[in-house]
């Protein structure tokens, strides 16, 4: 029997909802278990099941066109660190991760800023910025692409136009220039979720803080520097989080603009397990690389959820 | 400081919170593996043959035509008046992309929930072939209707000496050109050699800067079976033949290929093609006149005129197709992307099905409503039928039948096929897209090979 | 130069008037309270001269420099906020230190600067300690040694006590007043609470709907009210107030209603004829109250008939709250007046310097 122990006065009350203990003691009284148990079984279907297969058919060689499993231990995986399309793959995963989440981070806080004082007649703009999010993320991939294309694009022409480029510049024929491409098309889309974060954030700094500051003697930039960041900094940490594990995942946009190439110059992880499960049929394989790609997004995951617990305790 | 008292109190909550959620996870993962074990056996197939009667029949066919916008109506209609002039039968039409069909219809083989019938063509059909999935047709079809078949097309869907894909549409790549184009810059004819291609292109392109939008050639490089399908033609004519079933590695280390790859990187370096864009992207362009020559399969025609509603009048006076050029052997060589109609093992009416499947690909009603208006193809019959002789009586047609057909060949579809076009592709296009050195490029293409080969389990032959 | 003077300041949020015709004048090394009503204008009034707000009209100068254009940093003042808005991530060394940081102070000077401030305040224990881990008090401090540290020519405090309980109330209001003699500089103190404002300033200005009433000595506000508001504002316990009609008695005059009868010596009482237009309202400060007795009632006359509601005994004396008529005083009695709640009994006043006669309707004073 654990006895509630109050925390000093004057103390600050560690976080963690209340209702964690209760909910402990409702699943101590058996009959309360057994309406628990459907909830169970969905989960154990849709998110373990899968999961678990997935790392059986790792430890088998099975092609879908011979339907016949056959266990190979950990071939597949020797063959995955000897795989120089794995680590392309994890290196380009990687670098689209990265520089998507810092270009729409940055962005998306610079914006926020500047946005921060439109009141009134200008608020239409933020609500312009945040469409992007809205617009389905396939469309807008071809647009992006026809937009990027060589011949016939309309920031070649532009770039044409102003002289700022004696020839066209092959953004997605090209492997420098696909990858950039893919990751501004991705920005233009993830940028809005982080405006939408940060004006939030935003919006809980103190005024009487900033008034402090201003009367001390802080100009604009020392404010946003030394104020209003430290107020950003848990909803900058899980939004960072957040996307980073959502970029980690992120198939439609490449996969329309430029299929993985050209070569796999924007070939990710998702992409290379797509191409190995259903275009090269080798399902077996396809699972191991699945099933480090997993490994992987679980580490990340850990890392969110301490945060998050770090966040919410200070 | 009461820090202490805090201190314990969170951690309590902590051990009692990862307590919880270890019980929970176990649970949940133990769960997942008494559902992995449950279904880790996979069904075998059924079949069951019943004599064709006059009792109702649905027949499931799957295909990609009618999920294209050119070519739906037509087999829409065609299939009401099949089941018009067939009362008991109901034909169910599947629409699933083309890119999509080759892995939807594996994975339905494996869940015992195949069609009946299906559209596929070239390494699709392989695939199926390979995993036994398809009913062999020679039973149903009768030895005098398979005589009556284009030879090159019925080799085409035997495998392992069973007759398992019907040729619906004749479609083997051609090298259309735009006549209009081609006359502007000062080039009389097709080329017929590689080495005619190239001087062509210059020439479009000196006729034709950048700036004007025109792509010299539009030539599909992409990192797909069917990238490997169009480029297979073109390796042939330098020599190369980069795989087969047979072999566990590539042949690719050779000189031929060599010469293969130099020629693509001449196609990016000098700005002839665009790189990693799918065929379908260059149909759209040439509708426009903006491409001089294209790699492509009949289906071009009805891909351009749904662009800019060209008459078939207006579009043979334009648009000419001939061989694909040959390489300094003078053979040419083309590589088919016949559409065939497969049966699957587990189909319940096997003589209903064949009977659609022989009507859509023959009937001289089919030919003449949908695959010569809607595929802008040669059904796969010998003879000429007077039904329709005179919609195929234009050059097209004529080139298709008397000169590209005859140069079909089966590049090397097949289990292996799957893993080679990879490393292939990927490597044609790195080729073409960058100055990396092409004995690195053949080396990188060779070990990704091995190493696709052994996860695929089929590095013994 | 550290002085401030407010001329004709206005300020409205749209079309509301929020202050209105504000002057004062407030000398170098002075210590000024601005006291009010919530919504009296004082604390607009205060961010004004910070520079945090905008005024519609008048004219702000800080020393002998127009300030109405300068931006807030660049006007040298430190304001102390009622929830002392100190930076959460900072420690109390950081947070003393920021602003000459911002200003680009040499290191040295910025410790020898923070660990004077720290030692005037008695925190130099805390320093290392973030706002979150001090108490009420020890953050007051913090945000005053904020301030210190920046040796600004004005402080401006924004109800700085109002948030600590009674006892540190009463110990911090002394640390400010001994660290005003201390740095010799010019502070404004806001606040709600008149006990405060009466210990702490040297001139008090009382505030009521965005107008300042009448600035003065708490002497000055004590005695001699300006208006009805200022009257009832100042004093613990508050002036009580009963409505009576002047009338003139022979050739004196008197202001009586049902229960009371009210005199004034000649010249005041003139005055008030003179003055009034109607019926006045009385004031009556409670320690100027005393029962009537056998001696009847004392000096003037004056008696007040009433009921006794409310006895509070608080030590040696007892506060004492009766009904006279409609009107409720409050009479500051000794202990020895054995009364009861429902007594009937008569007040008098003791001197008529605790009876301010003021006009009904605009509140001004008569007298």
């Amino acid at each position: 029997m654990t006895t509630e122990v109050l925390p000093a006065e004057g103390t600050t009350h560690p976080a963690g909802p209340p209702t964690w203990a209760r909910f402990h003691r409702l699943i101590r009284k058996k009959r309360m278990l057994w309406m628990v148990l459907p909830t169970l079984a969905i989960l154990a279907f849709v998110i373990a099941y899968p999961a678990v297969r997935a790392v059986q058919l790792s430890f088998t060689s099975t092609s879908l066109i011979n339907p016949v499993a056959r266990g190979v231990g950990f071939t597949n995986y020797r063959t995955l660190f000897h795989d120089s399309v794995f680590y392309t793959a994890l290196k380009n995963t990687l670098v689209f991760t990265g520089s998507s989440v810092l270009l729409a981070g940055v962005g998306g806080l610079v914006l926020a800023l500047l946005l921060e004082d439109f009141l009134g007649r200008f608020r239409w703009v933020q609500t312009v910025l945040l469409t992007p999010w809205a617009v389905p993320t396939v469309v807008a991939a071809y647009l992006f692409r026809y937009m990027f294309e060589e011949s016939g694009g309309v920031v070649n022409s532009v770039l044409l136009q102003l002289h700022l480029v004696s020839h066209a510049v092959p953004f997605l024929a090209s492997p420098q220039w696909s990858m950039p491409t893919v990751v501004l098309a991705n920005v233009w889309a993830q940028l809005p979720f982080f405006l939408l974060v940060f004006s939030a954030g935003l919006k809980t700094v103190p005024d009487e803080v900033v008034e402090a500051a201003r009367t001390d003697g802080a100009g604009r930039w020392s404010i946003v520097r030394h104020v209003k960041l430290h107020y950003l900094r848990s909803a900058a940490v899980i939004a960072v989080l957040l996307m980073v594990i959502a970029n980690f995942n992120n198939f439609p946009h490449i996969e329309s603009m430029t299929g993985g190439g050209p070569g796999i110059s924007t070939t990710t992880l998702v992409i290379y397990v797509y191409q190995l499960a259903f275009s090269s049929y080798d399902v077996g394989y396809a699972s191991a690389v699945g099933v480090v790609w997993l490994v992987i997004l679980l580490v990340l995951a850990v890392g969110f959820v301490r945060a998050v617990r770090m966040e919410g305790t200070s | 400081m009461s820090t202490s008292v805090d201190r314990t109190v969170g951690a309590r909550r902590r051990q009692g919170r990862s307590r919880r959620g270890f019980g929970i996870a176990a649970v949940v993962a133990a769960g997942g593996m008494v559902l992995a074990a449950c279904s880790s056996s996979s069904s075998s197939a059924s079949s069951a043959t019943s004599p064709a009667s006059t009792a109702p029949v649905t027949i499931t066919f799957a295909n990609w035509a009618s999920d294209e916008s050119n070519t739906a109506p037509g087999l829409k209609a065609a299939i009401a008046l099949y089941e018009k002039e067939n009362p008991n039968v109901t034909i169910v039409s599947q629409p699933v992309s083309y890119s999509n069909i080759g892995s939807q219809l594996l994975l339905e083989v494996r869940s015992g929930d195949a069609p009946d019938v299906a559209e596929v063509q070239g390494d699709y059909t392989a695939a199926l072939a390979y995993d036994s999935a398809l009913a062999p047709l020679t039973p149903y079809a009768g030895s005098s209707f398979v005589k009556s078949l284009v030879p090159q097309s019925v080799t085409e869907g035997t495998y392992n000496g069973q007759f398992v894909a019907t040729p619906w549409i004749i479609a083997p790549f051609g090298l259309w050109y735009n006549k209009n184009i081609l006359a502007s810059a000062g080039i009389s004819g097709p080329p017929s050699t590689v080495t005619a291609l190239e001087s062509d292109l210059a020439k479009v392109k000196a006729k034709y800067p950048p700036s004007t939008g025109m792509i010299p050639f539009g030539f599909d490089s992409t990192n797909r079976s069917f990238g490997l399908d169009i480029n297979w033609s073109f390796m042939k004519d330098f020599g190369a033949t980069p795989m087969s079933e047979s072999t566990t590695t590539l042949a690719v280390q050779t000189p031929q290929f060599t010469n293969y790859l130099s020629f693509i990187r001449s196609l990016g370096q000098n700005g002839y093609d665009v790189p990693n864009q799918l065929q379908g992207h260059f149909r759209a362009i040439a509708a426009v006149n903006k491409v001089a020559f294209a790699v492509d399969g009949p289906y071009f025609q009805s891909a351009v005129q749904a662009t800019n509603h060209m008459t078939n009048a207006q579009f043979y006076s334009t648009f000419g197709v001939t061989t694909i050029p040959s390489g300094s052997s003078g053979t040419h060589y083309t590589v088919p992307t016949d559409h065939q109609l497969v049966m699957f093992k587990t189909a319940k009416n096997k003589a209903a099905a064949w009977k659609f499947m022989q009507w859509l690909t023959t009937s001289p009603q089919a030919v003449k409503d949908y695959t010569i208006p809607y595929e802008d193809a040669l059904p796969p019959l010998k003879q000429t039928n007077p039904a329709w002789a005179s919609l195929v009586n234009n050059p097209n047609f004529t080139a298709y039948k008397n000169v590209i057909e005859p140069t079909a060949i089966r590049p090397g579809w097949g289990p292996k096929y799957d893993v080679a076009f990879p490393p292939i592709m990927t490597g044609v296009e790195t080729a073409m897209t960058t100055a990396t050195p092409l004995a690195q490029i053949e080396s990188t293409m060779q070990s990704q090979y091995k190493t696709a080969l052994q996860s695929a389990g089929l590095n013994t032959p | 130069m550290a002085s401030v003077t407010i001329t004709e300041v206005m300020k409205k949020f749209g079309d509301e008037p929020v202050l209105q015709h504000c002057n004062l004048q407030v000398d170098d090394g002075e210590f000024v309270v601005l006291v009010g009503a919530s919504g009296s204008g004082k604390t607009t009034l205060l961010r004004i001269v910070a520079g945090l707000e905008e005024l519609t009209d008048g004219q702000v100068m800080i020393g002998d420099r127009v300030v109405n254009d300068v931006d807030v940093k660049d006007r040298n003042i430190a304001m102390v906020f009622q929830n002392y808005a100190l930076y959460p991530h900072m420690n109390v060394y950081d947070n003393m230190a920021f602003g000459l940081r911002r200003q680009h102070t040499p290191k040295v000077e910025i410790a020898e600067r923070v660990t004077s401030a720290a030692k005037i305040l008695g925190i130099e224990h805390l320093v290392k300690r973030k706002p979150k881990q001090l108490s009420g008090g020890q953050r007051q401090r913090v945000a005053l040694g904020r301030a210190i540290v920046r040796q600004p020519s004005v402080f401006l405090m924004d109800e700085p006590l109002s948030n600590l309980d009674a006892h540190l109330r009463a110990e911090m209001r002394g640390e400010i007043l001994k660290l005003h003699r201390r740095l010799a500089a010019t502070f404004i103190f806001v606040t709600h609470d008149q006990v405060e404002a009466l210990t702490m300033g040297d001139r008090i200005a009382v505030m009521s709907d965005g107008k300042i009433l009448q600035v003065g000595t708490p002497d000055d506000l004590y005695q001699r009210p300006v208006n009805r508001f200022v009257g009832g504002f100042i004093g613990a316990p508050a002036m009580g107030f009963i409505t009576c009609d002047v009338v003139t008695v022979g050739d004196g005059v008197v202001l009586r209603n049902a229960s009371a009868e009210v005199y004034l010596p000649p010249e005041r009482a003139a005055l008030v004829a003179q003055r009034a237009t109607g019926p006045v309202s009385v004031g009556l400060r409670p320690d100027y109250l005393r029962l009537c007795g056998d001696g009847g009632p004392a000096g003037s006359g004056t008696v007040l008939r009433g009921i006794v509601e409310v006895v509070e005994p608080l030590g040696a004396d007892q506060h004492v709250m009766v009904r006279v008529g409609d009107a409720s005083l409050t009479a500051k009695l000794p202990r020895s007046d054995r009364l009861q709640i429902d007594d009937k009994v008569t007040l008098t006043v003791t001197d008529d310097v605790g009876v301010h006669v003021f006009d009904s309707a605009s509140g001004d004073a008569l007298s």
